[in-house]
């Protein structure tokens, strides 16, 4: 709909002319069908295999940028330059249960095909408050994997393992030389780990460790001298580098409360990052401040560990 | 009372733990590069000779002394003069212009053959605006370092063109890692007393402030330069050049005054 400034633009982004639409005029109208389908057989009492088919369509847009430094990330709207994204997605599992359904295993594959996906044009500015359509351009993306999950779902120990393997990547014409890059999405291992232990009647003990694959970022990989006489950092190609793998273990501990007539209550002392992992939230590259003659990465990251004490109660 | 006490420090210690934002060196295992040619030349409204420095780039983990490069065959023509000009190499990696002036409205071509690597770029020399004054007032919101402003008088331009501007600053004789580059988009025509960005400044302190008039692709440069050296980029990519061929760096024909001032 309309209400502000649109932009027909140049194959080379700089605006050909604004349009300004009146409040209430539609500016552009996408019709698209999400068709989906899926089926499934029963192998036998214990297993089964599923296959589907799905089309989504997405018409907001997350626009993150591609540095560690600014973590600034924008949601737009789709107009007449920004169209909206279209996923169709093919999945085929395979699902077990084991031991009177006490235990459930699955593996499942997909396959995901991603039309109008959007990226940051080179040396775009993304603090100043100039027109965003001039700054993106827009290309395919296709992303693939394979998810292996097993629970243990009754008994005084339950909790689940879940692994996925994956490339997400993305194809845009006027990036990295139009070849495929890995998207931000894009974590090649993702784990996680989930448990529950009943200790006693009134104590229980509950864990979960994730680790995944840091994401692709740009990074310099050399330098030269510059226009004042210092080093200027030097870029071969966009996320060509990965953040430090990122993991985290967290456990809490889970106090029922004496049970009374018409409400139940506890406490659950819990700890976050038990292991006081430092996981970089952002690494800047910079001249060294003591040494005139190097230049360094430094990391910084939050949150080491956490401690909270939390009172529930149901009613 | 005693007991009070150790449990403040616990306390404490308990906080610094557990809330403190860490922040490290960190050693980034990056790739080697390629070193790359990078080719800076500035053609200046002022008596010459003027020069074009050649160097490589390095890998990030190196020191920085950056490789010269020598042996190229450097060629500066003023086309609008049509003179043309081969450069001698006076130390290594830098070229000197031995017959040609810096004239506004002048075009002028740059043609480097570094080992068979040929890279060219063209740049036309803005009509001259000159520095009218500068002086420094106090941070407006009370903080301790007063701020830079250069007085200029950007001439009136009708339709989509612009007036770009280079800033460069020296504190004490050392040039400043600021980036400063400015078009008059929404000053057109007006007296600019627009404070400068750059290092901060101390009462004392001995400033000279360099005013470059630049061409458009210079200061597509200098802009996106700027981008890349904060890290505000969305994209950070090696700033947009007018040099063809792949070499980084720019060539620039620019007018330039200056004026110097000790901070009060």
């Amino acid at each position: 709909m309309g209400g502000a400034n649109l932009f027909d633009l140049n194959p080379d982004g700089t605006i050909k002319d604004t349009l300004h639409n009146g409040s209430g005029q539609v500016v552009q109208t996408y019709v698209i069908p999400e068709p989906r389908i899926s089926a499934s057989y029963i192998l036998n009492g214990v297993s089964s295999l599923k296959m589907a088919y799905t089309r989504n369509s997405q018409y907001m847009h997350l626009i993150s940028n591609s540095t560690t430094t600014n973590p600034t990330d924008k949601w737009v709207g789709s107009d007449n330059n920004i169209k909206p994204e279209i996923a169709d997605q093919g999945t085929f599992g395979y699902f077990r249960s084991f031991k009177d359904d006490r235990y459930e295993f699955s593996a499942e594959t997909y396959f995901k095909y991603m039309q109008n996906q959007i990226d940051y044009r080179d040396g775009a500015n993304v603090l100043d408050n100039t027109p965003l359509d001039p700054k993106l351009l827009f290309g395919q993306g296709r992303s693939y994997g394979m998810e292996l999950f097993f629970k243990k779902k009754e008994g005084r120990f339950t909790g689940w393992i879940s692994y996925t393997l994956s490339r997400s990547e993305i194809q845009i014409q006027g990036i990295n030389n139009d070849s495929w890059y890995a998207s931000r999405q894009d974590h090649t291992h993702d784990l996680s780990l989930v448990g529950m232990y009943q200790i006693s009647k009134k104590w229980a003990f509950s864990s979960d460790f994730v680790f995944y694959t840091g994401a692709a970022v740009t990074f310099p990989t050399g330098k030269y001298l510059g226009p004042n006489g210092y080093p200027v950092f030097l870029y071969t190609g966009r996320d060509g580098y990965r953040m430090p793998d990122y993991s985290r273990l967290d456990i809490s501990f889970t106090k029922t409360l004496k049970q009374h007539k018409h409400y139940t209550s506890e406490i659950v002392y819990s700890l976050y990052n038990a292991l006081g992992r430092q996981n970089p939230y952002v690494i800047i590259f910079q001249n060294d401040p003591n040494d005139a003659n190097k230049t360094q990465a430094v990391q910084y990251s939050l949150f080491r560990f956490v401690p909270s004490i939390s009172y529930n109660f149901k009613f | 009372m005693r007991t009070y006490k150790k449990l403040n420090l616990a306390y404490l210690v308990l906080i610094l733990a557990t809330f403190g934002a860490c922040k490290k060196v960190i050693n980034v295992n990056l790739k080697s590069t390629t070193p790359q040619f990078v080719v800076m030349g500035n053609i200046v409204n002022q008596a010459g000779p003027y020069s074009v420095n050649i160097t490589k780039s390095i890998n990030f983990d190196q020191d920085n002394v950056f490789p010269t490069v020598s042996g190229a065959v450097v060629v500066i023509t003023d086309i609008t003069a049509n003179q043309m000009d081969t450069l001698t190499e006076t130390s290594p990696g830098n070229y000197n212009t031995h017959i040609i002036s810096g004239t506004p409205g002048h075009t002028y071509h740059l043609y480097v053959n570094a080992a068979g690597n040929i890279f060219t770029a063209s740049s036309t020399m803005p009509a001259l605006v000159t520095l009218d004054s500068l002086y420094t007032q106090p941070s407006p919101f009370g903080g301790k370092h007063p701020q830079l402003v250069p007085v200029y008088t950007d001439p009136a331009l009708v339709g989509l063109n612009y007036h770009y501007y280079h800033f460069v600053e020296y504190k004490n004789d050392t040039a400043s890692t600021s980036i400063i580059a400015r078009n008059d988009a929404l000053i057109n025509g007006q007296v600019v007393r627009q404070t400068i960005g750059g290092d901060q400044l101390n009462p004392g302190d001995f400033v000279t402030l360099y005013m470059e008039c630049i061409d458009s692709a210079v200061y597509t440069y200098f802009s996106t330069l700027r981008l890349t050296e904060n890290q505000n980029s969305a994209t950070p990519t090696n700033p947009l050049t007018n040099l063809t061929g792949g070499a980084l760096g720019y060539f620039s024909a620019h007018t330039s005054s200056f004026k110097s001032i000790i901070v009060q």
